[in-house]
C-alpha cells in the first residue's frame, strides 16, 4: 500500500532535530583523545569504577525484576482509583529530577529518617555502602521496567490465560509456563531500559550513597568527580557510557521488533 | 507554514543565547563574573553593594568549580572577572594568559565540623574518628588536595566513607546525619550555621587555600572589572569576606 | 461423563439460562448474535458468575451467587473461534499443557499428547511452532490440546467459523469423531455442524433457552424462527437408499453426495438445498434428472426483488426464493399445491 505521503516541509525540523540530537554526542566523541583513550580507561579509577557500575546496574536490574515484575502484573489487572494511584507512584520516580529522588531517599532511608534508623537497629546500616548505590539505582530504573510490562500486558489481545485455566493450569502455573515466557520480551527490553537508566544514575546515588572510589563511584560519578581536574578522562569516560547506552538502546529497539513479529 | 517555523525556530535561537551573558550582545554596563562555588554567598552580596556604588551597572555571576569555570574560559566563554579558589587553576588561566595580573584576595582554611550536638563523639582529626563516618573532598578537587595534604602534615590517615567532589556535598551529608564528621572549610562550616558543630583542626592554618581574582584578558568592560576587583580586595571586600569566615591578607 | 445443569441467571447479561446437557451427549446451542450464548458456556467455565441459581457439572455445584470454583479446577475445557495455541510451545508441548499443569512429567505428558495428536490427524506437525499452522490444523491441534487433559465437559465457541469450506468440513469430521460419547456444549451458527456434530439443539434467544431437543427432530420441524433462518439452506431429514435420500412418505431426494460426510445406505442422512435452485410449477414438469416434490405453500416473505416461499414437502419445511412476477403468474398465496422442482446437481448429500 502507499501511504498519502507526508507534508515535505515536516523533514527541515526533522533534520534539525536529529542533528540537535546527534551533534553533542559526535563533538564528544571528535574531543576524545583517542591517542591514549585506552590509558584513559585503564586507570584503577576506571575501572574500579566500571566494575562498580556493571554490579551494582545488575544487582538493581535483578531487584527491579524481582519487585518490578509483580508490580506490573498485578498494576495490569487492576483498576479504579487505588490502581491509578499505584501507577502514577510506579511511575513519578521516572520524572522526578534526580537529586530530588536522592533527597526523598535520604529522608526515607537516611541514618535520621524513621524507617533508615529502624533499619540501623536491625544491623542494616546503608549509609555510604555499595547497597545505597544499588538502592538509589533501583528507585530510579523500577518504573521503567514497570511501565513496559505492564504495557505489554495490557495489550496481549489473545486470552491466552484463560486457555490456560481451562486446561487445568492454576494461577502460578499460568504465571511461570504462560504469562512469563508470553511477556520475556517485554521484560527483556524493559530490564536493558532499566539497566540503562540504572547506570546513567547520579543525583540519588551522589545525594544518598556518597561517593569512594569501588564501594559508591559508579562511572557517572567519576566522571563528575575527573571533570574538574582532567577533561579528557571525564569524555572518554563519557564516551564509554555513551557506548553502553547505544548498545542497550539497540537491544530495546531489537527486542520491540522482535516482540511486534511474533503477534 | 515553513515561515512560521523558521520564525519559530530563530526566536528558540534567540531566547536559548540570552540566557548565556555574552559580551557581545550585553550592554555596555553589564559585568560577568566567573566565581568559584565556594564564593556565592560573599560575591552575591558583594555584587549587590558593587551594583548600589556604581549606578546602571549590572553584575551577573556565574558559579562553578574552579576548574570547570577555567575550562570555559579557554573555549572563549565572555567574562570580565574570574575568581578562582586555588592557586594552581589561576596559574593555569594565567599560563593561558586568560587572566591579567590575578591577585590574592582570601585564604580559606579546613575544620572539622559534625552534626549537632556530636552525637558520634568525634573530638578532632584523630583516633576518634576510628570507626566513624567520614566524609572529604576527592583528591582530585581543591578542598581535598588540602585535606590530604593538612592530614600528613598532622601524620593521620583518614578512612573516609566518601570522597565527595563538592565540598557543599561533605557539608550537606554533615547537616543530615548521614555522616558522623566531615572537612570542609571554614566558611562552609560558617554557612552551615547552627546545623552543625565546628571543632577546630590543629595546625589548619598551615595548610591554606588561596582565593585569587583577576581581569578577564580581553575584557570589553577592563574598567569595570579593575573596580570590581578593587571592589573586593578594599574595605567592603574585606568585611563581607571576613564575616563569612575567610582570611583576609 | 458428567450431565451439566445449568439453572441460572446473570443479571448483567439479561440472561435466565436453563439448560441440561445429558451426560455424554453434544449439545449444539444456536441463536442470534447477542442471545446468550457465550454467558452460557462462559457460565459453565467459571468465567462468569450466576447472580441468581446454580451451575452443576455431575454431582458437583460448580457456581452459585456465593461459590464460583475456579476454572482450572473445573475441568472444563473451552475451545474458542481462535484456536489461541501458545504461540512460544510447539504444538506437541501446547498439547502436552494440560497433562504437564495436571502434574504429569514431562515425558508423560507428551507421550499423552502424540496420541492426542493422532486422534485428530495431526501427528505430524508435532515439532510445529503454532503460527506455522494453517486455520485447519491449528483447531484440530487445539482439539487435542482440549482433550488431553481429560475434560468433564467440553465447551466450544464457534470452532469452525473462520474455516475456509474445505477445512470446515475437515474439522467437522474430527469434531463429530473425537466428540462422541462427551459432554460438550458447541455454540455454532452453522446448520451443518449441529447435523455432523451435536446430537442435541438449544436455541438461544434473548437470555433465554427457548427450545431443546434431539437435532433430527427439530430439525427436521423446526419450530423456532431462528432454526429455520439458521441457514439460507433448506435441509431435510430422511434415510441414504441407493445413493439417495429417501424423506417421509417415500420421496426421493437425488443429489450429489458429499465428498467429506458422504451418504450411507440405510444411515441417516441430509439434504442440502438451497432456496435460490428451487423452482415452483403448477404442474409436474419432465426432462432431465430433477428431484420433482408436492408441495403446498405455508408462508409468503417478500425479501426485496424476490419473494421467499415457505413450503411444507412430506411435513418438513421447505424454502424456494422466486421472482415475484413469478409469485404473480401462479398465482401463490397459503395453501396453493405447487410442484418443487430442484436439479439433482444442486442438492447436497450429507451423511453421518
Amino acid at each position: 500500500m502507499i501511504r498519502p505521503p507526508l507534508p515535505r516541509w515536516l523533514a527541515v525540523p526533522a533534520v534539525v532535530a536529529t542533528a540537535f540530537l546527534a551533534v553533542p554526542l559526535l563533538a564528544m566523541v571528535v574531543r576524545v583523545p583517542w591517542s591514549w583513550f585506552l590509558a584513559l580507561l585503564t586507570t584503577t579509577s576506571a575501572v574500579d569504577a566500571f566494575w562498580l557500575s556493571l554490579r551494582t546496574c545488575t544487582a538493581s536490574t535483578l531487584l527491579c525484576l524481582v519487585l518490578g515484575l509483580p508490580l506490573a502484573m498485578v498494576l495490569a489487572r487492576s483498576h479504579g482509583r487505588l490502581a491509578t494511584v499505584g501507577r502514577v507512584l510506579a511511575t513519578l520516580p521516572m520524572v522526578l529530577p534526580p537529586v530530588v529522588a536522592g533527597l526523598a531517599l535520604l529522608v526515607a532511608l537516611g541514618r535520621r529518617a524513621w524507617l533508615g534508623s529502624r533499619l540501623s537497629l536491625l544491623g542494616v546500616d546503608l549509609a555510604f555502602t555499595t547497597g545505597a548505590v544499588v538502592v538509589a539505582q533501583t528507585f530510579v530504573a523500577m518504573p521503567y521496567l514497570v511501565v513496559a510490562v505492564e504495557g505489554a500486558l495490557r495489550v496481549a489481545q489473545d486470552d491466552f490465560d484463560v486457555v490456560a485455566a481451562t486446561l487445568g493450569a492454576s494461577p502460578t502455573t499460568v504465571l511461570w509456563r504462560v504469562t512469563l515466557p508470553l511477556t520475556a520480551p517485554a521484560i527483556a527490553s524493559g530490564a536493558a531500559l532499566a539497566f540503562a537508566r540504572a547506570l546513567g544514575e547520579f543525583g540519588a546515588t551522589l545525594t544518598f550513597a556518597g561517593s569512594l572510589q569501588g564501594t559508591t563511584r559508579t562511572l557517572p560519578l567519576e566522571v563528575y568527580l575527573i571533570r574538574e581536574s582532567d577533561t579528557d578522562a571525564a569524555l572518554a569516560l563519557s564516551v564509554v557510557l555513551v557506548a553502553v547506552a547505544v548498545v542497550l538502546v539497540a537491544v530495546t529497539a531489537a527486542l520491540g521488533r522482535s516482540w511486534g513479529t511474533r503477534r | 507554514m515553513l515561515r512560521t517555523l523558521a520564525v519559530t525556530g530563530v526566536l528558540a535561537l534567540l531566547c536559548a543565547c540570552s540566557v548565556t551573558p555574552t559580551a557581545s550582545s550585553a550592554p555596555p554596563s553589564e559585568l560577568v563574573v566567573f566565581a568559584a562555588a565556594s564564593l556565592k554567598d560573599t560575591y552575591s552580596a558583594l555584587g549587590r553593594t558593587f551594583e548600589a556604588g556604581h549606578p546602571g551597572v549590572k553584575v551577573r555571576f556565574s558559579f562553578d568549580g574552579s576548574s570547570i569555570l577555567e575550562e570555559q574560559l579557554a573555549q572563549g566563554a565572555p567574562a570580565d572577572v574570574f575568581a578562582a579558589a586555588d592557586r594552581a587553576t589561576m596559574d593555569k588561566a594565567l599560563a593561558a594568559s586568560l587572566v591579567v595580573k590575578p591577585v590574592l584576595f582570601a585564604t580559606n582554611t579546613l575544620t572539622l565540623i559534625v552534626p549537632k550536638g556530636n552525637p558520634a563523639g568525634v573530638t578532632g582529626l584523630d583516633a576518634s574518628l576510628h570507626g566513624k563516618k567520614l566524609v572529604v573532598c576527592a583528591a582530585g578537587v581543591p578542598c581535598g588536595s588540602a585535606t590530604a595534604k593538612l592530614a600528613g602534615l598532622l601524620g593521620v590517615t583518614l578512612a573516609p566513607v566518601s570522597e565527595e567532589t563538592k565540598v557543599t556535598d561533605v557539608r550537606a551529608k554533615v547537616e543530615t546525619g548521614q555522616a558522623d564528621a566531615g572537612v570542609v572549610y571554614v566558611t562552609d562550616a560558617k554557612a552551615a550555621g547552627s546545623t552543625v558543630d565546628t571543632i577546630p583542626i590543629r595546625d589548619a592554618d598551615r595548610v591554606r587555600n588561596d582565593y585569587l581574582l583577576g581581569p578577564v584578558a580581553g575584557s570589553r568592560h577592563s574598567d569595570l572589572a579593575n573596580a570590581f576587583v578593587a571592589w573586593v580586595t578594599g574595605p567592603e571586600g574585606r568585611t563581607t569576606l571576613a564575616a563569612a569566615g575567610f582570611v583576609t591578607p | 461423563m458428567s450431565a451439566i445443569v445449568v439453572a441460572a441467571s446473570v443479571a448483567g447479561r439479561g440472561a435466565v439460562l436453563d439448560l441440561s446437557v445429558p451426560a455424554g451427549s453434544v449439545t449444539a446451542v444456536v441463536g442470534p448474535n447477542g442471545a446468550g450464548k457465550t454467558s452460557l458456556l462462559h457460565l459453565v467455565a467459571g468465567l462468569l458468575a450466576p447472580t441468581d441459581g446454580e451451575v452443576r457439572v455431575g454431582d458437583e455445584i460448580l457456581s452459585n451467587p456465593r461459590r464460583v470454583v475456579p476454572t482450572h479446577l473445573r475441568r472444563v475445557a473451552l475451545l474458542t473461534q481462535r484456536s489461541a495455541l501458545f504461540p512460544h510451545l510447539s504444538v506437541l508441548d501446547n498439547v502436552a499443557f494440560a497433562p504437564q499443569a495436571a502434574g504429569a512429567r514431562r515425558e508423560a505428558a507428551r507421550e499423552r499428547a502424540m496420541t492426542e495428536l493422532r486422534g485428530v490427524g495431526c501427528e505430524a506437525l508435532a515439532g510445529r511452532a503454532a503460527h506455522q499452522l494453517s486455520g485447519g490444523q491449528a483447531q484440530r491441534v487445539a482439539i487435542a490440546r482440549a482433550l488431553a487433559g481429560d475434560p468433564l465437559v467440553v465447551l466450544l465457541d464457534e470452532p469452525t467459523a473462520g474455516l475456509d469450506v474445505a477445512s470446515a468440513a475437515e474439522l467437522r469430521t474430527v469434531l463429530a469423531e473425537r466428540l462422541r460419547g462427551r459432554t460438550s456444549l458447541l455454540v455454532t451458527h452453522e446448520a451443518l455442524d449441529l447435523w455432523t456434530i451435536a446430537d442435541r439443539v438449544a436455541v438461544v434467544e434473548g437470555g433465554r433457552v427457548v427450545e431443546t431437543g434431539v437435532t433430527d427432530e427439530l430439525l427436521a420441524r423446526p419450530t423456532s424462527p431462528f432454526l429455520a433462518h439458521l441457514s439460507g439452506i433448506t435441509l431435510l431429514t430422511g434415510v441414504g437408499r441407493d445413493g439417495e435420500l429417501e424423506i417421509a412418505g417415500g420421496l426421493r431426494i437425488q443429489g450429489l453426495s458429499d465428498a467429506v460426510q458422504p451418504l450411507h445406505d440405510a444411515r441417516p442422512g441430509l439434504a442440502g438445498i438451497p432456496p435460490e435452485a428451487v423452482s415452483l410449477h403448477l404442474e409436474p414438469p419432465g426432462g432431465s434428472p430433477r428431484n420433482v416434490l408436492p408441495a403446498v405453500v405455508k408462508v409468503l416473505e417478500p425479501r426485496g426483488p424476490v419473494v421467499r416461499v415457505r413450503l411444507d414437502v412430506a411435513g418438513q419445511q421447505v424454502a424456494a426464493d422466486v421472482t415475484s412476477r413469478s409469485v404473480a403468474r401462479l398465482g401463490l398465496a397459503p395453501g396453493t399445491a405447487v410442484w418443487a422442482v430442484v436439479k439433482a446437481v444442486q442438492v447436497r448429500l450429507y451423511g453421518r
